[in-house]
């Protein structure tokens, strides 16, 4: 039994996911109340499903990329489970998810997510979600040079890009992560032993100033 | 009832384990602080480094307690963590990571305020009954609270600007040092004068109420016209603003205890570490005949231990588990419930 979590939008996302079956899945807009909702659902969907915590077999969280205090919530969150129950936590990559959700049959897939002062996250995943350019920070038109041809192009800063020729999916629930695609891409990597350490991403340089010639 | 307490609301990353009878007397099991490092390149705490640490930090110092204690996770019978006020990225760390904790062991998660955490420690260090009146000093917090029961305080004063840790880490930086400053200003005090210089003392007339940004500018314009920093000068310069800080202090102290006509008092927080401050106001309340406290220093810095306290108090006191708590920056005590 594995617990997918995504905090890194303004969405609140939990599943729990079995084998082939999804036991539970919710994605709800919670935004400034994720940090006082998230315990509740969660404990209200283990109890529905018949789970106790100490059944989880893993804990699979999206590191980002998003919001710093987003993905912090979550991985704080699971760390916490994970350290009562001694269950291998898997981070996952968010545009990761999102490829998953949107990938289509022989085309490789860009995921573009708004970051901040007009900066995008593109990524870019193969058919089989496999990563054929990790997740960077750009500006848009380093990130349009980035779409291949005939890629499905998704995300939610991907109608910001002008590329020739590629018409971005759009629609509301494409641009978040699923928590049951989490889920199964933490268990796919736990199972292939590739399992993703579960640490932000922190992709923006820090913008704070040091102090020199002070002494100790 | 044993409570595992989480810190995180500013630059330490804390955990604890305290025991508390049913008669209320309770006893530290374990007790792991990590003052974080990272920031001292900045010249004062950054808020986004300091959630990275939290997150970072947070798991050992769970483990190291149980380690300590020697226990393990079925013995503990409810979690605590400071939801506020703080740096709010901080605090939701803590925030999140306590409540997972309790959703897994099943058991009770309390939010604390960290300010209640400060008010009540001397409860458990020191034996102290209510009511008693509260300095509470460190580099975040200035403020006289007259504690006069789990859940009601009152404040009485605080400062309209700089904190009087904050105060003693400015005029440290100004004489080049780096953060935090503020225990520097003792040492090098050791050898000065502290009749050097003339430096004001804020509100000294009125209220309960501090202020200490026009004290930070007199040293700066004092340092400046007295030509360039000697040592001794610098010495001297440390002495004289700490014998006026210690004054301040005095002359407020004198006034809260006059208004209270409490005969308890509590000095909390990371100046109580101050020698000079502490012998100073021990030796007004000899005069006065009031009973003089202040918890071991290591417990008046930020800390969990009084975070598990203050937890295991509300809980023993009747207060609902909530964990659909959210995380606060601002929480003035007077929004506490009372128990």
């Amino acid at each position: 039994m594995w617990l997918g979590i995504d905090t890194t939008t303004e969405r609140l996302g939990l599943a729990l996911v079995e084998a082939e079956s999804v036991l539970a899945a919710e994605t709800a807009f919670v935004y400034r109340d994720m940090a006082a909702v998230l315990h509740p659902r969660l404990q209200d969907m283990l109890r529905r499903s018949g789970v106790r915590a100490a059944e989880l077999s893993g804990i699979a969280v999206t590191c980002g990329p998003g919001s710093y205090t987003g993905m912090r919530l979550g991985l704080a969150a699971a760390q916490g489970l994970a350290l009562v129950t001694g269950c291998p936590v898997a981070g996952v990559n968010a545009q990761a998810a999102i490829a998953r959700k949107c990938a289509q049959e022989g085309r490789p897939t860009v995921v573009v997510s708004r970051a901040n002062a007009g900066d995008v996250y593109v990524a870019v995943f193969g058919p089989d979600g496999r990563v054929l350019h990790d997740t960077a920070l750009v500006d848009m038109a380093t990130a349009a040079q980035l779409v291949p041809a005939g890629a499905v192009l998704t995300g939610n800063a991907a109608v910001l890009l002008d590329v020739a020729g590629v018409t971005p999916i759009e629609g509301d629930d494409l641009t978040h992560p699923d928590p049951v695609d989490v889920a199964r891409i933490g268990m796919a990597d736990y199972a292939a032993g590739t399992l993703r350490q579960a640490s932000p991403m922190y992709l923006h340089p820090l913008a704070y100033r040091t102090s020199p010639g002070l002494k100790s | 009832m044993i409570v595992l307490g989480l810190e995180s609301s500013c630059d330490e990353t804390a955990a604890a384990l305290v025991e508390l009878d049913a008669d209320g007397s309770g006893r530290i099991l374990a007790s792991k602080v990590y003052t974080q490092k990272e920031h001292l390149d900045y010249g004062g705490v950054v808020p986004e480094i300091a959630a990275r640490a939290h997150l970072e930090k947070m798991p050992a110092m769970v483990r190291g307690c149980l380690k300590e204690a020697n226990l393990g996770w079925p013995r503990i019978d409810a979690v605590a963590a400071t939801t506020g006020p703080g740096l709010l990225g901080g605090v939701l760390v803590g925030t999140m990571y306590g409540k997972s904790l309790a959703l897994a062991l099943d058991k009770p998660f309390m939010p604390v305020n960290h300010l209640e955490g400060h008010a009540l420690t001397a409860c458990l260090t020191n034996g102290v009954d209510f009511p008693f009146l509260l300095l509470l000093v460190s580099g975040g917090h200035c403020q006289f609270l007259l504690v006069e029961g789990l859940g009601v305080y009152t404040t009485l004063g605080g400062t309209i600007d700089d904190a009087v840790g904050e105060a003693f880490d400015k005029v440290a930086k100004l004489m080049g040092f780096n953060y935090p400053g503020g225990p520097k200003i003792q040492r090098l005090a050791e050898n000065g004068n502290p009749k050097a210089f003339n430096l004001p003392l804020p509100l000294r007339h009125e209220g309960l109420d501090f202020s200490f940004s026009g004290l930070k500018t007199a040293v700066r314009t004092q340092l400046e016209k007295a030509g360039p920093l000697t040592d001794q000068l610098m010495a001297d310069m440390a002495a004289s603003f700490q014998e006026t800080v210690a004054r301040l202090l005095e002359i407020k102290t004198e006034r809260a205890l006059a208004q209270t006509h409490v005969k308890t008092f509590v000095l909390a927080g990371g100046v109580a570490a101050n020698t000079l401050l502490r012998g100073r106001l021990e030796g007004l309340c000899h005069k006065k005949g009031v009973t003089f406290c202040a918890p071991p220093v290591n417990l008046c810095t930020d800390n969990a231990v009084m975070i598990a306290y203050a937890g295991a108090r509300r809980l023993l006191a009747g207060e609902k588990p909530d964990l659909a708590s959210n995380a606060r920056a601002r929480w003035p005590l007077e929004e506490l419930k009372k128990k």
